[in-house]
């Protein structure tokens, strides 16, 4: 039987999924469950090894970061020291009712499913939908692992559900060779005892720990489980069509639909709001994808997708970001080009979770910033962004994502309802030039605003404190908390020192 | 119009220098809709076929590590010095790169212990 293990690549160089940056590391590690068939006592065989890898990297000094699928833009999720891959870490773990406290409501079958942090996205759709379940949001892609997802606080556009963060309910967590430990709300306990001895864990029950370990880019240790509360089996009905300004902005400002008789079904509050804005075209400009959730059937028609038809090819953003560099003004031909062929229309389609948010086939240097907004302040930066990307011809489209406030104490999505405005490009100096105005512009208009912190950025610390003001402080003293003295640099990376995330510093 | 010509004669090869020599002639992935690698970064290697496809160096690419799970995605990519390559020795030698990922293992679910 062969038993958990930890394997040195020898790579030195990582880059991301997007490729938009190389990071020296000094080794990157894959990490394999063993193969004992019972779910649980593999998982223990696993923590057991993650903890013997930390003492190994406590002993050599070495800062720790484990990896998940590598979708951020950012350096949040990287050191320069040891990385750890964990996508092979894909147990699954169903729920038992002596596993789960009565207070927590009566028992429904596999509505708490405890994931191994490696598991994907695409990974969690289809057991979940065997078990006639679905997660309750995702971002648009199904490439990242349940840890990472969670980590950087990624969002859907299911307004009122919330971010990835907010379905979490517990986190069992790996802080030193000799401590692990499984953190869940104490306002809302949701597990026993019987499964805390199940994981031999140390069971905390603090909701600053809680909230603030939500959304910490693997600073609070090594994520080895998450508990996630799960849907009954839905099905969603997609649309999306181009529309006018003049009808969509006053639902972009206000998320109030209860006079919008232009939407497919008309005044109804839709369970997946969103709206792509070629800014070159501002006659129908506005694409708008709403979906509507529904008690899952068997008869609904699936989703066909035609893989035969002619895309971009893995170099055309390069090749597209210098060719407009030098011809800028073949760049509004090139954005509705490309959102034409990228945003066709949808009528009356049908899919579970899984079908409508599915593999991104996209590949390249994509270039993306998002920032999130107060939804009152939506057209505000829309219009500034709209006159920035003529003055810099920038080549691509904005999109307004919508979302409820996150418990996660420095999740991004903070506002009572964020607007999370992105910018997806191409690598070239225009996008540079663009990203820079815009957030210039909105530092001088004092819109007040956050990044997310997995894609483009200029944080630094003073932005993030202001940004975050006394939530910092509660997550500081909270990470200091739980985790041992002498493992903080371990879990301390630059991108942390850089941004005032640390109390001291690491070994960077 | 000579003058004309010549500048947009000139402009081409300007836009054609400034994009192509960094840039991959073709890059192709084969994947599936099930596609969820085990891997984070591409494993790689130079396949060579030598005189019109008579002598193959290595014979097949082979991955040792990928086991029962099988492959998750591979891309295939020539560039243009391999075009070249190609051209000036009538097809002698063909140059592409392969790179690959292992895909998953399933997930163990159940409830035990």
């Amino acid at each position: 039987m062969a038993s958990a293990r930890i394997q040195a690549t020898n790579i030195k160089l990582l880059s991301t999924v997007h490729e938009n940056f190389k990071q020296p590391i000094d080794n990157l590690f894959n990490i394999f469950n063993g193969d004992n068939p019972n779910v649980l006592a593999g998982y223990n065989e696993t923590t057991t090894a993650i903890q013997q890898f930390l003492a190994d990297a406590l002993q050599k000094k070495k800062s720790v970061r484990a990896l998940g699928g590598n979708w951020s833009w950012t350096k949040v999720g990287f050191t320069k020291d040891w990385m750890l891959s964990t996508t092979r870490l894909n147990r699954i773990k169903r729920t038992l009712p002596e596993e789960i406290e009565p207070s927590f409501g009566n028992f429904e079958s596999d509505k708490l499913v405890f994931a191994q942090c490696g598991s994907s996205i695409q990974e969690l759709n289809t057991v979940l939908r065997s078990l006639g379940r679905s997660l309750k949001t995702s971002g648009a892609s199904n490439g990242q692992t349940i840890a990472g997802l969670i980590s950087n606080g990624t969002h859907g556009s299911a307004i009122d559900t919330g971010s990835s963060p907010d379905y979490v309910v517990g986190l069992h967590l790996i802080v030193g060779p000799n401590k692990h430990v499984y953190i869940e709300r104490a306002s809302k306990p949701v597990v026993t005892n019987v499964f805390i001895q199940k994981i031999g864990a140390e069971h905390i029950r603090d909701d600053s720990i809680f909230n603030s370990a939500l959304v910490s880019f693997g600073s609070f240790g090594f994520i080895h489980g998450v508990m996630i509360e799960t849907d009954p089996l839905y099905l969603l009905n997609v649309f999306r069509k181009p529309m006018s300004g003049d009808v969509v902005r006053p639902l972009m400002q206000t998320l109030d639909f209860t006079n919008a008789p232009f939407l497919p079904r008309p005044n109804i509050r839709p369970f997946h709001f969103q709206v792509t804005i070629n800014p070159y075209d501002t006659q129908k400009g506005y694409y708008v994808t709403v979906m509507y959730k529904e008690k899952y059937r068997e008869d609904y028609p699936r989703i066909v997708t035609d893989f035969n038809k002619a895309g971009p090819g893995e170099d055309a953003p390069i090749l597209l970001g210098r060719i407009t560099d030098l011809v800028p003004q073949i760049t509004p031909l090139i954005v509705s080009t490309t959102i034409k062929s990228g945003y066709n229309e949808i009528d009356n389609a049908w899919g579970t979770h899984g079908e409508v948010f599915t593999t991104t086939m996209l590949r390249g240097k994509i270039l993306s910033t998002a920032m999130g907004i107060a939804v009152e302040n939506t057209n505000k930066v829309m219009d500034i962004a709209s006159r920035l990307s003529k003055e810099h011809s920038f080549v691509g489209v904005f999109s307004c994502r919508f979302v409820k406030q996150t418990f996660a104490t420095v999740g991004f999505t903070k506002f009572p309802f964020t607007c999370i405005a992105e910018f997806d490009s191409f690598e070239a100096q225009s996008t540079w030039r663009f990203f820079n105005a815009l957030w210039k512009e909105l530092d001088d208009a004092a819109i007040p605003y956050t990044f997310h912190w997995g894609k483009i950025n200029n944080l630094d610390a003073s932005r993030v404190r202001k940004m975050y003001g006394n939530k910092l402080d509660e997550w500081l003293a909270a990470r200091n908390k739980l985790i041992p003295k002498e493992m903080l640099p371990i879990f301390t990376n630059e991108f942390m020192v850089q941004t005032g995330l640390v109390n001291g510093l690491g070994f960077v | 119009m000579k003058k004309t010509k010549l500048a947009s004669f000139g402009f081409c090869i300007l836009l054609i220098v400034y994009c192509v020599p960094l840039q991959s002639c073709s890059k192709y992935t084969v994947t599936t809709t099930q596609k969820d690698p085990a891997d984070i970064y591409y494993k790689k290697k130079i396949a060579v076929s030598y005189f019109w496809g008579i002598v193959n160096k290595p014979r097949s690419v082979i991955d040792t590590a990928c086991g029962k799970t099988g492959l998750s995605e591979v891309k295939i990519t020539s560039n243009i010095g391999y075009s070249l390559l190609h051209v000036v020795t009538l097809g002698v030698v063909h140059v592409v790169k392969v790179e690959w990922k292992c895909q998953k293992e399933p997930p163990v679910i159940g409830f035990q212990p």
